[in-house]
């Protein structure tokens, strides 16, 4: 489903942000990217939604050479990746309908289906109760959530979280890590980024670790080692 | 098929936009009224440039030469030299306007009655006239000489020639003033309103710099991410013509009593008044500002998008 061949990235011509980088990903798998900071993780995801090109390599998702998309194709590719990001990305004049809505609204969805997904993606990552309040009423897991709703609207085959628990206590981190569990066995291919020790070693998951932008190595069943 | 009608989406692309405008209402009134007096300054030139290009075109449509004799000229005199003018090669036609029927003519003209009672029957300072058209405008030096000829001049006046090529060459420097200093101002204004929208619309895209993001991220297609921004342009625009077409009308009626007595015989054909005037060329004012009003507004939006919005 998703594999890396050869891909490098240079800025600068001096600073190699991702280094040899070479794996696969298979449908429905669950990966961690683990690595200190500065390690290529934000990158690696970058490259991956085609906010940047890599400097040489390919990138296959689906079969497709994402590094060949043209300006105008991204954005559709796009539409079939969810992202969860550390600090949630939420429209604060919007409320928890609007904002999940507001995914669907501008890739021109009609109305009807906004009204029938959005509530049951909501009920999925459990704030079907709190589709009316505002992001400043939330707390840091429900904003979490309400981020992980808007990622799933367009039944994504692959969701992206860099580091979706940062800025969460370790109690609502887990339980955010748990529904990502529970969104893979769904189906989704989960790449995770993070640093959290804790996190990777209760996992028990496929962990790849990066240091200095290279794979220093490639577990089944990983821990976190850096 | 899951995808919204071209209405829908429409509409929820000019919500964007109107949302922009509402959201920096301050600056958008500012940018409105700065583009508001840009398309003024344009209208009143191109308005100004078209009266007087109409009067030239007036004074030369009328007669091609008038001849106004002196009080001491004969019946007999006039009648001989109207004979003598006809038989010309250039000449078309010879009329006699003699005192009677200048007096008539005064009358009908669009002037205030207190000076048409001026001129009275018993009391009639107009001259005699010979109103001489001809065949071709560009060759009237010939008949021009025979009335500065010995025997003629001293009956004579003046010749319309002279007044007519004197007010012409009077009203092409005017013109010629007037659209340098139009051209300039309106190339100021132009250059301001043009600085204006353009940091409009970056502060726009600056201020909704996390919804862009996250509609990037979901996949909104670039032309749903741009055209929130053109339209808000085009707003700015829109809304600048309805202001100063209004501005432009009110004032026009308020000056136009006082300005008839000077335009009144060249607006004959639109009224006799400035007001009736800028109602027949209404559609092309609105639509000149309108036009030029959107294409600035839409036109900086795409430079501003291009150097800030990176779709």
């Amino acid at each position: 489903m998703i594999e890396f061949k050869d891909v490098n990235k240079i800025y600068d011509r001096k600073i190699a942000a991702l280094r040899n980088i070479n794996f696969k990903i298979d449908s429905g798998e669950f990966v961690t990217i683990v690595g200190p900071s500065g390690a290529g993780k934000s990158t690696l995801v970058k490259l991956l939604i085609c906010e940047e090109k890599p400097s040489t390599g390919k990138i296959l998702v689906g079969g497709y050479d994402i590094t060949q998309l043209t300006g105008a194709e991204i954005p559709y590719y796009r539409r079939k990746i969810g992202f969860v990001f550390q600090d949630f990305k939420l429209l604060p004049a919007k409320t928890v309908f609007e904002n999940v809505a507001f995914a669907m609204e501008v890739c021109g969805l009609r109305d009807s289906l906004i009204k029938l997904r959005v509530p049951k993606i909501l009920k999925i990552v459990g704030l079907h109760r709190r589709m009316n309040a505002m992001p400043n009423e939330l707390s840091g897991g429900e904003k979490q959530r309400v981020s992980l709703a808007r990622a799933l609207v367009h039944h994504p085959k692959l969701l992206i979280a860099d580091e979706p628990t940062g800025n969460l206590d370790p109690k609502t981190a887990f339980s955010i890590i748990e529904l990502l569990v529970e969104i893979n066995k769904l189906g989704t291919i989960v790449l995770l980024a993070t640093h959290n020790r804790d996190i990777v070693d209760a996992l028990g998951r496929r962990v790849i670790a990066l240091k200095a932008g290279q794979i220093v190595s490639d577990e089944e069943k990983g821990r976190y080692k850096l | 098929m899951d995808n919204a009608s071209f209405s829908t989406t429409a509409y929820r692309i000019f919500r964007l936009g109107m949302t922009n405008f509402w959201r920096n209402r301050l600056l958008s009134i500012a940018t409105t009224l700065v583009m508001s007096l840009t398309l003024m300054a344009i209208s009143i030139f191109v308005i100004l440039t078209l009266i007087i290009n109409t009067t030239i075109d007036k004074i030369n449509s009328k007669i091609d030469l008038a001849i106004y004799f002196n009080e001491e000229a004969t019946e007999e005199n006039i009648q001989m030299i109207k004979e003598q003018v006809t038989r010309m090669p250039n000449v078309v036609s010879v009329d006699y306007i003699d005192k009677e029927k200048a007096y008539e003519r005064w009358q009908q003209r669009p002037i205030e009655e207190r000076l048409k009672q001026v001129v009275t029957k018993e009391n009639n300072p107009l001259p005699r006239t010979l109103e001489i058209k001809v065949k071709n405008p560009d060759q009237l030096e010939p008949i021009a000489n025979y009335f500065e000829s010995e025997g003629i001049k001293p009956m004579v006046h003046t010749t319309s020639l002279n007044q007519n090529r004197e007010a012409i060459n009077r009203l092409i420097k005017a013109n010629s003033f007037i659209r340098k200093v139009s051209i300039g101002i309106s190339f100021f204004f132009i250059l301001i309103s043009i600085l204006i929208v353009f940091n409009t619309i970056r502060l726009a895209i600056y201020n909704r710099r996390d919804e862009i993001e996250i509609m990037k991220l979901v996949g909104a297609s670039y032309s749903f991410i741009r055209w929130p921004f053109i339209l808000e342009g085009m707003m700015y625009g829109i809304l600048a013509t309805i202001i100063s077409v209004l501005i432009l009308y009110f004032g026009i009626s308020f000056l136009s009593p006082y300005l008839s007595h000077f335009l009144g015989e060249i607006m004959t054909e639109y009224g006799g008044s400035l007001i009736s005037y800028f109602d027949h060329k209404l559609f092309w004012i609105i639509l000149l500002q309108l036009s030029t009003g959107i294409i600035i507004g839409s036109l900086c939006s795409l430079a501003a998008m291009r150097k800030h919005l990176q779709v």
